[in-house]
């Protein structure tokens, strides 16, 4: 692309990126992002210069949600790949940025944006869970904690936490990561791929007790990741010598049912981690733990509480798929009422 | 009931004749709505019917009407044939065969050759006050009979036709020769890729002359856009010779008054046309200062526009690059 061509266009571009006309300013950062893919040379100074810092704010604005939240991440992710050196920047710059109102921080927007700079240079991913341990005095909740505490530290909000489920996905990414490249590369053994994922564990068990729904809402989805990432990495460690996949699912699955059975007052949030297993587990590995899910699952379709009723009816829809002429006709039998919409 | 109708198509009174082809335009209309195509096999109208080896078939009022249209088609274009007959009357004609065509979509293959004549006599004439609506109508059947039957069936027809439709394309009453276009767009949609036609320069350089006087009226103008995207599309061969490195985008890329239409036009030509690094480069400028402009109309169609232009910069210089290395090769062997 010529330079003078993209002299003139950076400039109008800009007036774009602005809060004012979010639609536009979607469209503005999406081009962006294509001219650092197509011209990164020439594109990425121009934008550093000129762009970079409204794009914060614009990560910051509880208002960006959707497509602008998607272009804002593709901007993010495509002017990382531009120039890798820029990655520590953009991280340290979303989380020590002091917006004046609190308030108008969109804490997931920043996880979510941090998330994609990690995805688009994974070899930050190390440095940036290490960064963000330092500040945390509980380890075990790291990766659930590390996109939520240095926030509201750094933006000195009174609230402790602010979290939603589906940022926590991000994450999960990163540290399936590790596990993998130390299997791979390293040939450490699987106690010790397998016992940061039981810190995490433990950690967001502990949470499941927490006076504020979100973070608990976090926590339960946190429960439902270590089978997501070992049964991840059990696909592709599956040449190496011993099964890690086999061995996480026996450390964590009988807890979570244990929790589901016996345990009340956290019985819908372990629900909620057994449907996340459910969800992403694929089908021929959902065959294994059909048997152990099915009866604590089917026992809580007739619970009295309408939450715990519908997570667990979400999860029987999934494993009947898993083998219909088994569970169908149990499901027909015995609650006749499923069939009736 | 449709039978009924057509037997009575050729009604000796002319307002009797009138009111039937209005009546069977609202059968027509409603059997577009309630017909029962085979998506919808359950709906109202549907009946079945035993053949003689004993298997069912479906009747449905599509079927019905497929069987009926030869009967149809004989009845009316009898009556607009005729050289005395009204303009009102074959204006109404014309309506009910577009109407025919927006139901069963190349249904009449058959009669193209007396279509063709038919439309040649009404197009011959210019168009008056009172005749314009007829010219505007018979184009408009003619846009849906190109787009919606395959070419061998009116290429015949073509030498007979393609004079007359030229010749209306340079009229000036605005909808008369943006129905002109239109037709002129359908054609060259429906034979892509055209090479060797004289009529498809002519077609460009009525367009060249239309975009570069500013006393075009609006729509012709963009009709005429819209035939410049349809020529890079459909002739390339032609538009590359006659373009002479495409004096045409100067007059569809103008800064001044509407630019939607033609931001639409350089979208899907960048899209889908083989166009060169100039061209984009061109119009990537044109499209910065269109976002110059102030208010908002029409800025998503040119920041999509954009992302194309660009994203088609970089195809481009990949082909280049591969020419290039395709060529050294040969020089090596």
């Amino acid at each position: 692309m010529p330079a003078n061509l993209l002299r003139s266009l950076i400039p109008q571009l800009k007036s774009y990126v602005s809060t004012t006309d979010i639609s536009l300013q979607s469209q503005a950062l999406s081009l962006f992002a294509l001219l650092l893919q197509l011209s990164p040379k020439s594109t990425f100074p121009e934008v550093e210069r000129e762009v970079l810092e409204d794009v914060y704010n614009i990560a910051y604005s509880p208002h960006t949600s959707g497509a602008a939240l998607d272009s804002v991440l593709a901007f993010f992710g495509a002017l990382v790949e531009a120039d890798f050196q820029i990655a520590t920047h953009v991280v340290s710059s979303l989380t020590r940025g002091t917006p004046e109102k609190a308030k108008e921080v969109s804490y997931p927007n920043v996880a979510k944006c941090v998330a994609q700079v990690v995805k688009s240079y994974q070899a930050l991913a190390a440095g940036v869970i290490a960064e963000f341990s330092k500040t945390l005095k509980v380890r075990p909740q790291v990766v659930m904690l590390f996109r939520l505490t240095p926030f509201t530290e750094t933006f000195g909000s009174t609230r402790p936490l602010h979290c939603s489920s589906d940022s926590w996905g991000d994450w999960s990414f990163h540290v399936r990561l590790d596990p993998t490249r130390q299997a791979n590369g390293h040939s450490k053994s699987t106690r010790s791929d397998m016992s940061p994922q039981q810190e995490v564990f433990n950690g967001a068990i502990e949470l499941f007790a927490s006076d504020q729904e979100d973070v608990r809402t976090a926590a339960a989805f946190a429960a439902g990741q270590p089978f997501f990432l070992s049964l991840s990495s059990h696909n592709l460690t599956s040449s190496l010598p011993g099964n890690i996949a086999i061995g996480n699912l026996n450390l964590f699955l009988p807890f979570i049912v244990h929790l589901v059975k016996q345990d009340d007052s956290k019985r819908l949030l372990a629900l909620h981690a057994l449907k996340e297993v459910v969800t992403h587990t694929s089908t021929s590995h959902l065959e294994n733990l059909a048997e152990t899910l099915w009866v604590p699952l089917f026992e809580n379709s007739e619970s009295a509480d309408e939450s715990s009723r519908g997570v667990a009816a979400a999860c029987i829809g999934k494993l009947i798929t898993t083998h219909p002429a088994r569970y169908l006709p149990q499901v027909h039998v015995c609650r006749p009422e499923f069939f009736l919409c | 009931m449709s039978p009924i109708l057509i037997s009575r198509f050729g009604d000796r009174e002319e307002t009797v004749r009138l009111e039937i082809w209005a009546t069977y335009v609202t059968l027509l209309t409603q059997t577009r709505l309630y017909g029962g195509g085979s998506q919808t096999r359950d709906s109202v109208g549907v009946k079945r019917k035993r053949t003689p080896d004993g298997t069912d078939t479906e009747e449905t009022s599509y079927t019905l009407l497929q069987s009926q249209v030869p009967a149809l088609a004989k009845a009316l274009l009898n009556q607009l044939k005729s050289p005395r007959t009204p303009p009102a009357t074959l204006q109404a004609g014309f309506g009910l065969l577009y109407t025919l065509l927006q139901v069963l979509p190349g249904s009449l293959s058959s009669q193209a050759g007396l279509i063709a004549s038919i439309s040649k006599a009404i197009l011959s004439q210019p168009p008056s006050t009172s005749s314009s609506t007829l010219h505007i109508s018979c184009l408009q059947f003619n846009s849906s009979f190109f787009s919606t039957h395959p070419p061998p069936t009116f290429s015949n027809s073509l030498p007979v036709l393609t004079p007359v439709l030229l010749k209306t394309l340079g009229e000036k009453h605005p909808r008369v020769a943006s129905e002109a276009f239109k037709a002129f767009s359908s054609l060259l949609g429906a034979l892509k890729p055209i090479r060797g036609q004289d009529w498809v320069e002519f077609v460009y350089e009525e367009a060249v002359t239309r975009l570069a006087n500013h006393a075009t009226d609006a729509e012709v103008r963009s009709c005429a856009e819209e035939i410049v995207g349809d020529l890079w599309l459909c002739a390339p061969d032609t538009v590359h010779v006659k373009g002479k490195g495409g004096q045409e985008w100067e007059h569809v890329c103008r800064s001044s008054g509407r630019t939607d239409g033609a931001v639409k036009v350089v979208t899907r030509v960048a899209r889908e046309a083989d166009v060169t690094e100039k061209w984009i480069n061109g119009c990537v400028e044109w499209a910065t200062k269109l976002l110059t402009k102030s208010g908002r109309t029409g800025k998503a169609d040119v920041f999509e526009c954009l992302t194309i232009l660009l994203s088609r910069s970089v195809l481009s210089q990949l082909v280049q690059i591969q020419v290039l290395l395709i060529t050294d090769n040969h020089r090596q062997i």
